[in-house]
């Protein structure tokens, strides 16, 4: 469910997030424990998958409504808790959420062979693609980092329109090595 | 099991978890009222927002409800001024109260707090549970039994008790006989036993507003103004036979025109009760539903109900109308002049008890002036008792005055005893035997 969250949220605003993200009609009530009430009514419904990103920037109070929602015996949720940084220090810090977490996932940055076996695969101009043209695009701008390789292919898909052709190659990856800035040379 | 799997406010366990963010000491009174299982939606529409009005509600319910166990989860993220207020109530309600806190220590500021009051620091969440397992909880009124008459009866419109039973027989043939005459004699058993343990001496000790009450006990499960109408037959037969002689209101009247228990007030029932408790969070208001339910008559003539009106048992409820004075009179005749009181006496069915006492424990809280009214401490229209019904799916009555209820209308006289004519058919009537037919 898509909902924009403020940097640092308070509980007041994820549960408006979730009154949004839910379609719930009507103004939302003006107190918290009306507003949950609300919320676990719809959160009961069938069966729903919150994801939170940015779950680091969360505060303790915040946690504890995720909790709070997810205890309740009639909601019907799992909840994915998403973060950078020391995401898992911050979870790990509430005993009471992290406790209940039932799988820790950590990502990684892609190796050189995870990087050319899914890249290829993730966007059709890496598909014809020289796996060293991809080794090397990784090895100086993309760093096995999904969020990088996403602002490569996008600029690969500009050069690539701008000079018609059909698949990347050295020439154009420094071109796009200068666009972000990076270590292209 | 943790403890939140230990929440069963029919056995007296509460446990209560704060809403996160919400920290004020009327924010945790409307969590306690919600984990009571009351509707934490209608807090605005009933007035229950301000602190002082929400803890009130809170220590009614309590009481009322008879929670054993206070158990507040996450208890280290409330205000001292909460803790406080919890103490109180505990202080209040006799309930023992836990206050779980998930931290190593108590905080210093929440420990502040304890001081004075008698408590004891447990370590661990198995010391918490096992302190006191919650105990089967006694109900302090249980359900009435079924009532045993629920067949359809035969309408049987015959004034005269000195031969209600042969003239039934004549009327309605022996299966409608046995039918309307098991009715009657339950009526007439039962008004038997309540004369025989009345104290004595008699007369005094039937008053006219105890007659009520047990006329009211006996037709308020009646399933039809038919089968009221015979147990009141049976009633003033039972009377008879003790001595007195009870008038009631004319058959006609009873089947079509007179309202009240037995007739068309609807029973409040364990189901009812159960409606109306998640659906209205202020005692009085839920209180009101009950009393519209169990009297028939207009939420704004209950509105100025003296607390003593109910029973200490709150198992009567007793109403007085007095006729307006629109006579402009001298001020010399003020006192010669006494103007006729109409006082209706309600029987309280089991299941509303609860609602009243919580009214009344609500009532008697309020530090304002409510001139011991019963229903005083919250506007209490019309409106507002129907919205709240409505919300609860509960019809309410069609509402009549005082005066229109059936029981105002009957009188109790001593009366000379046998010897007559009357008592010989009397006699003769309840001897009445029709035979092997009457298993038709």
């Amino acid at each position: 469910m898509p909902g924009a969250v403020p940097a640092r949220p308070t509980p007041r605003d994820i549960r408006h997030v979730l009154f949004d993200a839910l379609g719930i009609s009507g103004t939302p009530p003006t107190r918290p424990i009306e507003f949950d009430a609300l919320l676990k009514d719809a959160l009961s419904e069938r069966f729903r998958v919150l994801v939170c990103d940015e779950a680091q920037w969360l505060s303790r109070e915040c946690f504890e409504l995720w909790r709070h929602l997810w205890d309740d015996r009639r909601t019907d949720i799992a909840i994915v808790f998403v973060g950078g940084g020391d995401c898992y220090r911050v979870l790990r810090r509430e005993p009471m959420l992290s406790s209940r977490v039932y799988v820790w996932q950590e990502f990684r940055r892609l190796d050189r062979e995870q990087v050319l076996a899914v890249i290829p695969a993730y966007h059709p101009v890496w598909a014809g693609a020289d796996p060293a043209d991809i080794a090397y695009a990784d090895v100086h701008a993309g760093h096995g980092n999904f969020r990088a390789w996403a602002k490569i292919t996008a600029h690969v898909v500009t050069a690539l329109t701008r000079l018609d052709r059909g698949r990347p190659d050295r020439e154009i990856l420094q071109w796009v090595f200068s666009r972000l800035g990076g270590s292209g040379s | 099991m943790g403890l939140l799997d230990r929440h069963d406010p029919a056995r007296g366990r509460v446990i209560v978890h704060p809403t996160p963010g919400a920290r004020s000491p009327q924010a945790f009174a409307h969590d306690v009222l919600g984990a009571l299982g009351r509707p934490v939606n209608r807090l605005k529409a009933e007035q229950l927002v301000g602190l002082a009005t929400a803890w009130r509600a809170v220590t009614a319910w309590m009481v009322t409800d008879q929670i054993d166990d206070l158990v507040v989860l996450r208890a280290d993220r409330l205000t001292a001024g909460t803790w406080a207020r919890v103490l109180e109530l505990g202080r209040d309600t006799g309930s023992r109260v836990l206050l779980v806190c998930h931290t190593p220590q108590i905080p210093a500021h929440l420990d502040a707090t304890l001081a004075g009051a008698g408590h004891q620091l447990l370590t661990s969440l198995p010391l918490a549970l096992d302190s006191r397992s919650a105990r089967p909880h006694p109900r302090l009124w249980p359900d009435a039994a079924a009532s045993p008459d629920v067949a359809d009866l035969p309408c049987f419109l015959h004034p005269h008790i000195r031969n209600y039973r042969s003239k039934a027989f004549d009327q309605l043939g022996p299966a409608g006989f046995a039918r309307i005459d098991a009715v009657y004699r339950n009526g007439r058993d039962a008004a038997s036993r309540w004369l025989s343990t009345r104290p004595r001496p008699e007369p005094a000790s039937v008053s006219h507003q105890s007659v009520q009450l047990f006329l009211t006990w006996l037709v308020h499960d009646s399933p039809s103004r038919p089968h009221t109408l015979a147990r009141l037959r049976g009633a003033q037969a039972g009377f008879r036979l003790h001595g007195f002689k009870l008038d009631i209101p004319p058959s006609q009247r009873i089947l079509d025109a007179l309202s009240g228990a037995g007739l068309d007030a609807p029973l409040v029932t364990a189901q009812a009760a159960g409606r109306i408790r998640p659906g209205v969070a202020h005692p009085v208001i839920a209180a009101g539903i009950a009393a519209v339910l169990v009297t028939g008559v207009q939420p704004l003539a209950l509105a100025s109900t003296p607390w003593e009106a109910l029973s200490p048992q709150n198992d009567t409820l007793r109403l007085t109308w007095h006729p307006p004075n629109r006579t402009l009179i001298r001020a010399s005749q003020v006192t010669a002049r006494t103007l006729a009181t109409t006082t209706a006496v309600f029987y309280i069915p089991a299941a509303a008890r609860p609602l009243l006492q919580a009214a009344r424990y609500f009532s008697h809280s309020c530090s304002c002036d409510a001139a011991g009214r019963l229903f005083a401490t919250t506007p209490f229209s019309n409106e507002r008792i129907a919205a709240a019904a409505a919300n609860c799916k509960i019809p309410l009555p069609a509402q009549q005055s005082l005066q229109a209820m059936w029981q105002t209308q009957i009188t109790c006289t001593r009366v000379e005893g046998l010897g007559t004519r009357f008592d010989a058919s009397f006699a003769d009537d309840q001897s009445f035997d029709p035979g092997p037919l009457s298993a038709a």
